[in-house]
């Protein structure tokens, strides 16, 4: 029975009450309105479980196969929210005068890169060296940033503050970089090169903390003492790469390291940003953000 | 990636992370474990087969050439779905083809079990999304099939939430009053 008539609900108000879950009590005691209230119900069910034909098993290796490949073709040039071309040789039509562009600039960037590097070579060198040992084309200035090995506990902000922040102060100013001694591809022995920033660093680790490269377990958190193996320094250099290609975008690399956060294997790396100096913890297998905090 | 955890047991950013930083393999399960999700979309928005299929290629290359532009701070899924939805509204426009519910009728014959199965065989759901514009399709294909909240919606359409709340009541109102009546002919499309 319509209890009050006046205060019927229309289709829009029905369907915001479905979506939020919560009772109404007009509705509940209006035939008019519980009814309809019922339909609508009806009709998102039918679309939440109503089959689509599935793909054949074929198709569906064929639909991704020809997606990967396009990730080896021509970079993007479109919006990530708009659907690249289907095909390679509708968006080489859309594109071509694009292309010949790319391929120009390409072309300037190989004969002139040469020149420039040659002219600075010399303070370059410790940054080649590094990106030559990185496992993908990370920017040179991904490299930059002094490698702090295992630094432990990446929840604890405050002891990361003090690292991170006192060896980005330094490499602003090119002493972390002219000092190298955090990069153990250089042959220079960490306890030999104390970075500046070992100073201002807590004289151990939480006991309790494990290290991801084995070995360091007992080890105290002094930057001196941690080792890294090349599977630290190849994973860091791959978040690295990731969040330079994302979060930290147009940053410039002040500091990184390895540890825990919260039980899990992760990456940590300094960010000089425009808004401020930023730390991002990364999951070591894949990179994913795990937290963010300013230095 | 480091290689030693199986795809299946990695987070969707976690896998997006690594395709970013040029891992194939990543990439490759990435879509493998969303082209059926993809597709349902396609196809639901679209309303024809070859056109989802099409619109499916779209999207799954897009995504692998916008993959770096994800950053991580929404669900991937969100960012997907964007993607998807958007390669069926582009195909939409390019066919510039209106879908045709008679072609729609093979989701009719696919057998269920169940209460819900039972409601969804009466209803030709096409059918229904065909009587509505593509972007109240995609609105209410957004929240009633893949879940999404009213503000990742209006995010995706890139329209206000009440738009996206009118487009939702709109569609389901469609499909209501098709699933009373299955055997009226669809309406002239809304919007």
């Amino acid at each position: 029975m319509d209890a009050n008539p006046p205060d019927h609900l229309d289709d829009e108000a029905l369907s915001a009450l479905l979506d939020r879950g919560d009772g109404n009590g007009h509705v509940a005691a209006c035939e008019r309105c519980s009814a309809r209230l019922a339909e609508l119900a009806g009709a998102r069910a039918a679309l939440a479980t109503a089959p689509v034909e599935p793909l054949d098993e074929l198709v569906r290796r064929r639909l991704v196969a020809t997606a990967v490949r396009a990730a080896d073709e021509v970079a993007p040039t479109g919006d990530a929210g708009s659907a690249a071309g289907p095909v390679r040789s509708r968006w080489v039509q859309r594109h071509r005068a694009v292309i010949g562009s790319a391929a120009a600039v390409l072309l300037l960037v190989l004969v002139g890169v040469p020149f420039v590097v040659g002219r600075n070579s010399t303070t370059n060198q410790a940054d080649r060296g590094l990106s030559a040992q990185a496992p993908l084309a990370a920017p040179a200035q991904s490299a930059a940033g002094p490698f702090l090995g295992d630094l432990g506990d990446l929840t604890d902000q405050d002891r990361l503050r003090l690292r991170l922040g006192g060896v980005a102060a330094d490499a602003g100013t090119g002493a972390a970089l002219s000092a190298a001694p955090a990069e153990p591809a250089a042959g220079a022995a960490r306890s030999a090169a104390p970075a500046p920033a070992a100073a201002a660093a807590p004289p151990s680790a939480p006991a309790s903390q494990k290290s991801v490269t084995g070995g360091a377990e007992n080890a105290p958190a002094a930057f001196s003492a941690n080792q890294p193996s090349g599977r630290d320094r190849a994973d860091t250099d791959a978040c690295v790469a990731a969040l330079l290609d994302g979060p930290a975008r147009g940053g410039r690399l002040t500091g990184s390291g390895v540890g825990t956060w919260r039980g899990r294997p992760a990456v940590i790396a300094a960010f000089e940003l425009d808004g401020g100096a930023v730390a991002f913890v990364a999951d070591r297998s894949g990179c994913a953000v795990l937290d963010r905090f300013a230095l | 990636m480091t290689g030693d955890v199986s795809p299946g047991a990695i987070s969707d950013e976690a896998l997006a992370a690594a395709a970013n930083a040029g891992d194939r393999a990543a990439l490759e399960a990435l879509l493998a474990r969303h082209v059926d999700r993809v597709h349902a979309i396609c196809r639901r928005v679209t309303g024809h087969p070859e056109d989802a299929l099409d619109a499916t290629q779209e999207a799954l290359i897009a995504v692998t050439r916008g993959l770096h532009r994800y950053d991580g701070r929404a669900r991937f899924t969100t960012w997907l779905y964007r993607v998807a939805t958007n390669a069926a509204l582009d195909e939409l426009r390019r066919r510039k083809r209106r879908p045709d519910a008679v072609e729609l009728s093979e989701d009719r014959v696919v057998a269920q079990s169940g209460v819900e199965s039972a409601v969804a065989a009466r209803l030709d759901v096409d059918a229904a999304l065909a009587a509505l514009g593509p972007e109240f399709r995609a609105a209410v294909v957004l929240r009633d099939l893949c879940d999404l909240d009213y503000a990742e919606i209006a995010d995706i359409l890139d329209v206000p939430i009440g738009t996206v709340r009118s487009r939702i009541a709109r569609g389901r109102a469609a499909i209501a009053d098709r699933l009373r009546e299955p055997a009226a002919p669809p309406e002239r499309p809304i919007g």
